[in-house]
């Protein structure tokens, strides 16, 4: 049996509410959850169940009413806000349903985004971007604004987007939820590939019932409650079909892997230091 | 570095509405432009006429009157006692009496003034026709054009006269004489007219004339002190003598205090086209914070911080403002050339003097970039701390 590792999330007591008119809504009644390092979780459940905004409480949006929430060990909502943005910038990626971008910048300066607003410097922003971007075969759309790209193609450099600063949690709400079903499983095999080559943890909310053989974790909510948690074996075992997003994903996974990052081993130590 | 990349957002912003933010400077430049261009105008107009009035050095002289003080005359005592009086540079005597002037059977009253060339230099005396004479000159003296005219004198022909003169002795200024005792002081020529239409008056060197007046004190002196900035501390060490005095930075003062309420009111026509360009960039950061607010939701979901979104939008307001304000002093002040130009175009062919109608002070352009920034601030402050205060998701929301 796999040792259990010290969670990477762990919700406790989750409460959220909601003010509308004079009325209060309680969305999030007391969810109490962990996600390991390492795992694909997907949090699933009918429209208007609390799952997307579970996934604003994770990733800093909202903070919750009542509970604790800790990321990395780390109480994120007893952070001053400066300290939690820095902590996200830098332990966590996003990806949206919907590819949302600075239209006056180019494809590259878009996917640069989140690494210039850490403070890299423009030239080493640019650096990985494109060879985030050669990763998935997209270096010629570098120039181009991303209003130009495919539905399909904006997603992907979303994904890549929320890889540039090398985070160690992907969050994703509904990433497939705007795409066809080609372009959706090119996406979720590189959410695969993300997760069982580079090691990275996801968390993604998908009401597509389909998409959950690919966790290894899935929780599902109803009604603002965690209605069951269930952990799988099957990773990734979904093989898209097409020469085409075949030759795609194992660029991908090789490139991923060749990926040469100068802050990896920094941030595998402290990610070892947060499991222990 | 991450104040550059903020900069590179909100410029690339602007450029990619390029005319909207071209209209937008535009405002600017012509409100800038308008206040500059009357502000100048009145500058230059104030500095043609207090140059015309006053030079630099006439700013360092002060006349010492007697007409209006408790002492009648300045003595040679009085004169040593200014002279010591810290930091005054020269003390030049003169003095003023009445007298009766003939030439050949044409005789008239004319006022005798006794200076040294020193003393008319000091005074900015200016020889229309003819020249100066030197201190030691014998029988030379200068005339005013009204006297010449009294006598008959064709002013082109001022060197053929040859003046009787004859001085009313003063007891205040020789008291050895007899109040009204006329003095003859013999026959004299005419070396320079001055351009006076007001009063007839002759001028020739105070030592030529001294000892046949018995000259002991006078009545006019003019203090040169050693930097305008003295000018007030030696004004009231005379004051404390018992002499009234008078500076003619008085008559400056009382002018430019006209001109700065002249400027008010030129400068507030500019305000009113500047106001215009303030609302106009208003509207186009309120309309821009509109159209950007998904934008803003994309930078806060990638981890943008309040400060950020906030120097993003203030840094827009002061790039239109200081691109503006910069162009629109190159074009009020290019504006004010123009028109120069053309005004002494036109001078020159009707054989008037060049004039430089408009003058910016360095002071002003820099005051006039500060406030253009300040008031860039100010509009971009209300934009900015709205778009702070959008909120992730409604911003990803927003359509």
């Amino acid at each position: 049996m796999k040792p259990k590792l010290e969670p990477i999330i762990k919700g406790s007591a989750i409460v959220k509410d909601f003010t509308i008119g004079k009325k209060q809504i309680r969305v999030l009644k007391g969810l109490d959850f962990e996600i390991e390092p390492g795992e694909f979780v997907m949090i699933s459940g009918p429209s208007g169940c609390g799952k997307s905004t579970l996934m604003n409480v994770i990733n800093g949006w909202e903070g919750p009413t009542g509970g604790e929430l800790l990321v990395a060990g780390q109480d994120i909502y007893n952070m001053p806000p400066k300290d939690r943005i820095n902590f996200m910038r830098k332990h966590i990626g996003m990806v949206h349903q919907a590819a949302f971008w600075v239209q006056s910048l180019s494809v590259i300066d878009n996917v640069a985004i989140p690494a210039l607003l850490k403070g890299v410097s423009k030239s080493e922003a640019r650096e990985r971007g494109k060879e985030l971007l050669k990763i998935l075969g997209l270096e010629q759309f570098t120039h181009y604004k991303p209003a130009d790209l495919s539905g399909g193609q904006q997603q992907r450099v979303s994904l890549l987007r929320s890889l540039v600063n090398n985070p160690m949690i992907l969050l994703a709400d509904e990433p497939t939820g705007n795409l066809d079903s080609k372009s959706s499983d090119i996406l979720m095999n590189l959410f695969c590939a993300i997760n069982a080559e580079l090691g990275r943890t996801i968390v993604m909310v998908t009401h597509n019932v389909d998409l959950l053989d690919y966790a290894t974790k899935v929780i599902y909510i109803k009604d603002g409650q965690i209605l069951k948690i269930e952990t799988k074996s099957a990773v990734c075992h979904k093989r898209p079909t097409g020469e085409d997003i075949g030759d795609i994903l194992d660029l991908a996974k090789k490139n991923i892997i060749q990926i040469p990052r100068e802050e990896e081993e920094e941030e595998e130590r402290e990610r070892a230091a947060v499991i222990k | 570095m991450k104040l550059l990349y903020i900069l590179e957002i909100s410029w690339r912003n602007l450029m990619s509405r390029k005319i909207r933010s071209a209209v937008t400077i535009s405002g600017v430049i012509i409100g800038i432009t308008t206040i500059v261009f009357l502000t100048s105008l009145g500058y230059g107009i104030e500095k043609m006429t207090t140059t015309q009035i006053a030079s630099e050095q006439a700013l360092k002289v002060l006349d010492v009157n007697v007409d209006e003080s408790d002492i009648v005359a300045i003595s040679e005592e009085h004169l040593a006692e200014i002279r010591n009086i810290n930091d005054v540079a020269a003390v030049h005597a003169g003095i003023k009496i009445a007298g009766k002037v003939s030439n050949g059977l044409v005789k008239t009253d004319v006022i005798i003034k006794g200076y040294s060339r020193d003393f008319l230099e000091v005074s900015a005396t200016d020889i229309y026709k003819g020249q100066q004479y030197i201190d030691s000159d014998e029988n030379k003296i200068l005339i005013s054009t009204n006297a010449l005219k009294l006598m008959n004198v064709d002013i082109n022909d001022f060197t053929s006269a040859d003046l009787e003169i004859e001085a009313l002795a003063s007891e205040v200024l020789s008291p050895s004489l007899t109040e009204g005792r006329a003095v003859p002081l013999g026959n004299y020529l005419v070396v320079g007219v001055i351009d006076d239409e007001e009063s007839p008056f002759i001028v020739m060197p105070v030592e030529q004339i001294k000892d046949d007046l018995r000259v002991t004190n006078y009545n006019e002196v003019k203090v040169v002190v050693s930097d305008k900035t003295k000018v007030q501390e030696v004004r009231s060490a005379i004051t404390k003598m018992g002499f009234t005095t008078a500076y003619l930075g008085d008559t400056i003062t009382q002018i430019t205090t006209i001109f700065v309420f002249f400027r008010y009111i030129i400068g507030g026509f500019g305000l009113i086209a500047m106001l215009v360009a303030i609302l106009g960039m208003f509207n186009t950061l309120t309309v821009s914070l509109l159209e950007r607010t998904r934008e803003i939701g994309v930078l806060k979901a990638n981890n943008a911080t309040k400060k950020d979104i906030f120097l993003m939008f203030l840094s827009e307001a002061l790039i239109i403002s200081f691109i503006g304000g910069v162009l629109g002093i190159a074009s009020g002040v290019a504006s004010g050339k123009l028109v120069n130009f053309w005004f002494n175009f036109y001078a020159l062919r009707s054989g008037s003097n060049p004039l430089a109608l408009f003058y910016v002070p360095s002071v002003f352009v820099f005051l006039t970039v500060a406030v253009v920034s300040l008031v860039g601030f100010l509009t971009g402050l209300y934009p900015a701390t709205r778009a702070t205060k959008i909120k992730i998701l409604d911003a990803l929301k927003y359509e």
